[in-house]
């Protein structure tokens, strides 16, 4: 077995089902992301990196950047390997923010194939759209999403 | 002078002018910055972390994740303090991908105010911008949407 033997899990194209609910798998959110995030991205807002003016907000607390839900969501989907080696690119997506995301809370998301159209100049390649929920441990919806992404529809061998 | 006592730099609602754009300072995403993204977000996916696929891939070569682009917008708005200790959550993110971006790529953000209205709750007003990512060769990456709250008055921590 080789480098190019191994086979990617991601789902082709034609294997989405339109309306087909998933789950992923859970993340703490600690406050290391926050800080990780917060050299990463270069976002150092008092909301999230001063525990002083996160107590005067309205939440009454530093809170987890919408950002790191996001990408956190993304990074759980990921690890689900449904789009590994298959996914071509991200074209498209939204996020609307419903409940602050806090230190410590524990996150997952539900996902589904929404539409789906094969591309007219790339007949190897379609276009799905996703809509993904992410809850916290409570069962509070902390955000919304629609993801556009390109996906092959053939299997790619290294 | 104490904690307390820092005068924050942002905008307040009433501050901003519709339709007038506002550009940040450039930054030059490197390796490292995606190596940090795929470790903070748990998104390892081979289109930016194996360079034997993605040359196989869709767009032939690696590419920046989509959410890295993303968070370093969300950075550089942050680091030209419009935002400082006035911007008070983010409400919706909508972000189109124009143009794939790549390792070595210098990128700027362009921020120009669409719509403003103040919210029933006093304080707050929300402002609806349009987003746009630059390389260094002036071509659009990105193209959004943020809708953010906005302080009316100046944030302060006693």
């Amino acid at each position: 077995m080789k480098l190019k033997d191994y086979k990617f899990k991601g789902k082709l194209f034609d294997e989405w089902e339109i309306g087909k609910e998933y789950i992923t798998g859970a993340r703490t959110i600690t406050e290391s992301d926050i800080v990780t995030f917060a050299g990463l991205s270069g976002d150092w807002s008092a909301t999230h990196t001063n525990d002083v003016y996160g107590r005067s907000t309205i939440y009454g607390s530093r809170i987890a950047y919408g950002n790191v839900t996001f990408i956190v969501s993304t990074g759980l989907i990921s690890q689900t390997l449904m789009f590994e080696g298959a996914t071509s690119a991200i074209l498209d997506f939204q996020i609307a923010y419903q409940e602050p995301v806090r230190f410590e809370d524990t996150i997952y998301v539900k996902f589904q194939a929404i539409e789906k159209r094969k591309s007219k100049s790339h007949p190897d390649q379609g276009i799905i759209k996703f809509h993904a929920l992410v809850f916290n441990q409570k069962e509070e919806q902390v955000a919304e999403e629609e993801l556009l992404m390109l996906v092959a529809n053939e299997s790619i061998n290294i | 002078m104490g904690v307390l006592h820092y005068d924050f730099k942002g905008k307040l609602y009433d501050e901003w002018e519709l339709n007038s754009t506002y550009i940040s300072c450039a930054r030059t995403i490197t390796e490292d910055d995606v190596s940090r993204y795929c470790a903070l977000s748990g998104d390892y996916n081979p289109l930016y972390t194996n360079k034997f696929f993605a040359e196989k891939s869709f767009l032939g070569e690696r590419v920046l994740p989509g959410g890295l682009t993303f968070i370093i917008a969300n950075g550089l708005s942050c680091q030209s303090l419009i935002f400082d200790g006035s911007y008070i959550g983010l409400l919706d993110q909508h972000m189109q991908y124009t143009h794939p971006g790549h390792v070595g790529d210098t990128v700027y953000l362009a921020l120009t105010p669409t719509a403003m209205r103040l919210s029933k709750k006093p304080g707050r007003g929300i402002i609806t911008y349009r987003v746009e990512l630059y390389n260094q060769d002036d071509v659009q990456i990105m193209d959004g949407t943020w809708i953010i709250l906005m302080a009316t008055d100046k944030e302060h921590m006693e």
